[in-house]
């Protein structure tokens, strides 16, 4: 008797299925969730991921050009290579405002939605 | 001999129940690897595997299906958190069990009432194979609701899950000896109101 009470009370207690939805809504959590997390860690990195490639060559050419490795025989070469590094760092500077500008249009229409 | 002879009747089952456990074991602990290594598809299985036991957890809690469907959604998403530091498929699913019950019985202290009726949105569970009394169920699935939170987990835990005290007092990190007064006391009660009879069930069970 107090087996028959034991098995009806596992019998009542069964596991009961969430809904057919439910693993496709947790997985649509779980990507939202994540997406969000790499958006609050590096929002820019998130939208250009070759922001610091472009930065690290930039500085690389900066040392590269400034360094004294053979004595300046043409001053105007000199006056060249500033001129290169110069607009090279311009190119990404601009690049990385786009970028800026971008993120943070987003970054206030998701707070607008009440993501 | 006829030990020897029953041992070898009953060995080669034994042996083949021991393998299939492990090969499903070996599966689930793969699957799972996958999941940390960051595959969906494989987290997705892990969600399908444990979401039974989550969510019937949560709703036998709490008493409210929507609740109980956020409340597994919820720790599921804290699953995939703490992937990093969970080890095995095993493990997983002691996290789950430990997640859902703990945070289930964290909500019942903050709002003690539990809407009773939201209970009949539960499903009748259908078993062919050995036909039990469907209003009896419900009866004993209303009682368990009544019980304080922690007795809940308790009978949950072991009627649900299938855990045995140890397994029980590891889970809600309760001394064994009130895992079993839970149990007891909680059995006790239902039998008293379903009005099965007072004989000592605790003892047959073991818990004594």
């Amino acid at each position: 008797m107090n087996e028959r009470f034991d098995e009806q009370l596992k019998q009542a207690l069964r596991p009961v299925d969430p809904g057919e939805d439910f693993t496709a809504r947790v997985m649509a959590r779980v990507t939202s969730n994540v997406t969000s997390i790499q958006r609050r860690r590096s929002p820019l990195i998130a939208v250009l991921p070759w922001a610091p490639a472009a930065l690290a060559a930039s500085l690389l050419m900066a040392i590269f050009m400034t360094h004294d490795q053979h004595p300046v025989e043409d001053p105007q070469a000199g006056l060249r290579a500033r001129e290169q590094l110069l607009e090279a760092l311009r190119v990404t500077s601009e690049k990385l405002d786009i970028a800026y500008q971008v993120v943070h249009n987003e970054t206030h229409a998701d707070s607008d939605a009440g993501a | 001999m006829a030990g020897d002879s029953q041992r070898s009747i009953t060995e080669p089952r034994q042996v083949a129940t021991a393998l299939d456990a492990q090969c499903s074991n070996a599966a689930e602990d793969e699957q799972f690897a996958r999941a940390r290594a960051g595959e969906a598809s494989a987290f997705a299985g892990v969600v399908r595997a444990h979401q039974r036991s989550v969510f019937s957890i949560a709703l036998r809690m709490l008493g409210n299906r929507d609740a109980a469907d956020d409340l597994a959604q919820e720790v599921f998403l804290q699953l995939h958190l703490h992937l990093s530091e969970i080890e095995s498929a095993a493990h997983a699913a002691f996290w789950l069990r430990r997640v859902v019950t703990h945070r289930a019985i964290d909500k019942l202290r903050q709002r003690p009432h539990v809407d009773i009726a939201s209970l009949d949105d539960e499903p009748e569970i259908a078993d062919s194979a050995a036909p039990l009394d469907p209003l009896l169920q419900r009866q004993m699935r209303a009682l368990v609701n009544e019980l304080p939170g922690p007795a809940r987990a308790v009978v949950l835990l072991r009627y649900q899950e299938d855990l045995d005290p140890t397994e029980i007092a590891r889970t809600l990190d309760m001394p064994i000896n009130t895992v079993k007064s839970h149990l007891k006391r909680s059995l006790a009660t239902l039998r008293d109101r379903l009005g099965v009879g007072t004989t000592t069930v605790f003892q047959e069970l073991g818990y004594e």
